[in-house]
């Protein structure tokens, strides 16, 4: 668990001193990449003092990748990272094409939007319950919290008859790690939907078909009748997984009151787009507006819940890079 | 009953594991991407739960600490590492991932480091876990082409000065159990190559399998001896002189920036996942990831390697007349035998 150290004793006002707490967690497990995370917690005041994230690796892509020849962009930039790094490789083929001033061919558009929804279905699950799923599985649940294990045994599973798992507890038991039934069925689920991601893509995580201008995929018949028959077993198996961790989070938010606390904050989120429209987008600056607009996921900021802008143009005109506490 | 009899004859002829229980310590802290750590969970050939579960039999029991698999988290899922550097662990492979970066040339701080040094409370750099778990190890294993010869992040220009395992341990390092340094390479390494590869340690470490044959590079000798032309769908396009000018093309692609006559690598002949994928024998360029000379000898990807150049028209003239020869005996084989008819006559040489 957490490194902690004694209480540290903290003058503030005379009749009041606050007792912090050090926790870290150094490293975070199940990401990809690293992160260490060090507090100063106050729990009398069931509060966080201070909180600080670090990153103990750093590589220098900025700094080898000058003076290289731009066509290479992609397969290096992919190199970024072990999980999405496709993600990367596809947007330098996105900035290439606007660079060069080249549009692909439709049907390369589409191989690509197919490769990276293959992605999103793989990445959803390796991610949701091979990995972040272990923080609800059953050992860790009875060592945290044998308060919730024992509810959660007696919690009969509302969509039971949709995913076989009759009460909480046994849905948490199918989560551990390795062990757990349901663990091992979405780390095969995993598996095939990499083959669809490497029908478009050839290989993961760095891809080896993407190009600025196209791809090297030949679309043919077999192609797509093997991308399909493997995109319908994943709909059948998320027709079960929906309801399963609609189960096991509604429990928690009843379970632990409170819960529903977690990770609540300011609401700021940002997403510049995925899945190009190739009937509308040529790659053109002059006209991102509308080619960002079509996109099959729509860019936007919201800040503070409000909608501020769904234009990619002023997205991108409004991006900084701070770099403060970094290498440069 | 006689007792000798009484028991089964596997049980007779089997024997009990060299080793009981081994501890995998994997760093994922060099610098890398992870991208060789969440490749593992890709295969089937044996699977990581196959070997973690116990499915194949004579293994030793096998614990597994990988912090992007870990249950364990922050100073728990460090407590087995700084065990093992105590030398509280007699019984651990240790796999690296990522390049490992050169600390004796940066100012202050460090370019790469796991968990903190309990008496000195300073992050511990990468090769200082390399001089506290290697003369340890029953094994130190290279995962992936950035721990085992440096890779992307030690292209020309770069401001860590990485390097891969054999660079900083030496190229004739030998482990306390006599093996030396096993690199397998790729970029990332290919599901199956990596778990074939501990499967065959794991034998190896368990007294079943003698020591696992290498090349001049480190490599399983079974898995990198060919190149990736010895086993691309694609070669037989080459023999005929039919190359690809554009992207799309179901034809060789050397010209299009494939090193793959050059490479040592399997990926064509094996596929990606599962026999799915791979790299020129879908349409993608091999760019050399599994070699030491990665990625700099292969630079830039996207022009035609000079030797190309050469072998492509060399191949011309035979290419092109082998195509023309196989068309003529292609379209006689498309034609069947002239006694085949609905007529009411029997032509098929039969005789009475």
């Amino acid at each position: 668990m957490a490194d902690i150290a004694a209480p540290e004793l903290k003058s503030g006002k005379a009749s009041e001193p606050a007792k912090l707490v050090e926790m870290n967690w150094d490293p975070i497990t199940r990401i990809v990449g690293s992160l260490g995370i060090y507090t100063k917690i106050d729990f009398e005041q069931r509060k966080v003092a201070e909180c600080y994230s670090t990153s103990s690796i750093f590589r220098g892509y900025s700094i080898f990748m000058k003076g290289k020849d731009p066509r290479d962009s992609h397969f290096i930039t992919s190199r970024i990272c072990g999980i999405c790094g496709d993600n990367h490789a596809t947007c330098s083929v996105y900035a290439q094409n606007m660079a060069y001033g080249v549009k692909p061919p439709n049907m390369a558009e589409w191989i690509v939007n197919l490769g990276e929804a293959a992605e999103y279905m793989f990445d959803h699950n390796i991610f949701q319950d091979n990995l972040v799923g272990v923080d609800f599985c059953e050992q860790m649940v009875k060592e945290t919290n044998p308060g919730v294990w024992a509810k959660a045994q007696k919690a009969a599973a509302p969509h039971a008859e949709i995913h076989g798992y009759k009460t909480i507890a046994d849905i948490m038991t199918a989560l551990n790690p390795f062990t757990g039934e349901f663990y091992r069925e979405t780390l095969h689920v995993s598996r095939y939907t990499r083959e669809m991601f490497c029908l478009m893509e050839g290989r993961h995580v760095h891809p080896s078909t993407l190009y600025p201008g196209g791809v090297g995929t030949v679309p043919t018949i077999q192609l797509f009748t093997d991308y399909i028959t493997r995109l319908m077993k994943y709909v059948e198996f998320m027709k079960k997984v929906v309801p399963l961790h609609d189960d096991l989070f509604d429990f928690f938010y009843e379970a632990l009151p409170g819960y529903e606390e977690v990770g609540r904050r300011r609401i700021l989120l940002g997403c510049w787009g995925s899945f190009q429209d190739p009937d509308v987008c040529d790659y053109n600056y002059k006209t991102m507006t509308d080619w960002g607009r079509s996109m099959f996921v729509t860019p936007g900021v919201v800040v503070d819940g409000e909608l501020v802008t769904t234009d990619l143009v002023e997205i991108n005109l409004n991006i900084r890079i701070l770099l403060g506490s970094t290498f440069y | 009953m006689d007792p000798e009899s009484a028991i089964p004859y596997g049980r007779k002829t089997q024997h009990a594991p060299a080793l009981h229980e081994v501890h995998i310590l994997w760093i994922t802290a060099g610098l890398g991407c992870d991208g060789d750590s969440v490749s593992i969970t890709a295969a089937t050939q044996p699977s990581i739960e196959d070997v973690l579960l116990g499915a194949i039999p004579g293994l030793p029991k096998v614990h597994l600490h990988n912090p992007v698999l870990a249950y364990e988290n922050g100073a728990e899922f460090m407590a087995p590492f700084h065990a093992a550097a105590r030398g509280e662990m007699d019984n651990f492979v240790l796999v690296v991932e990522g390049s490992i970066p050169n600390e004796k040339i940066n100012r202050e701080g460090y370019w790469a480091a796991m968990g903190t040094d309990p008496d000195t409370h300073e992050p511990i750099t990468i090769p200082q876990w390399l001089d506290r778990l290697a003369p340890k190890a029953l094994a130190v294993v290279g995962a992936g082409t950035c721990a085992t010869y440096g890779g992307i992040h030690a292209m020309e220009g770069n401001p860590t000065g990485c390097m891969g395992l054999a660079d900083y341990l030496g190229w004739d390092w030998k482990s306390k159990a006599g093996l030396p340094i096993v690199n397998v390479p790729g970029c990332p390494v290919q599901p199956d190559n990596f778990m074939e590869t501990l499967l065959y340690l794991l034998y190896q470490l368990a007294g079943l399998a003698p020591m696992i044959p290498l090349d001049a590079a480190l490599r399983p000798k079974w898995l990198f001896t060919r190149t990736v032309h010895d086993g691309c769908d694609r070669a037989g396009s080459y023999e005929q002189a039919l190359f690809a000018t554009e992207y799309g093309s179901p034809n060789c692609i050397v010209k299009l920036g494939c090193w793959g006559p050059v490479v040592n690598c399997n990926v064509p002949k094996r596929g990606w996942i599962n026999g799915v994928g791979g790299c020129p024998n879908v349409g993608g360029i091999c760019i050399g990831c599994t070699m030491p000379g990665f990625p700099d000898k292969f630079m830039p990807f996207m022009d035609q390697p000079p030797g190309a150049v050469l072998s492509s028209n060399l191949i011309k003239s035979y290419g092109g007349l082998i195509r023309s020869l196989r068309k003529l005996t292609n379209s006689t084989v498309n034609d069947e035998p002239k006694w085949r008819h609905n007529r009411p006559t029997l032509t098929t040489g039969y005789r009475r």
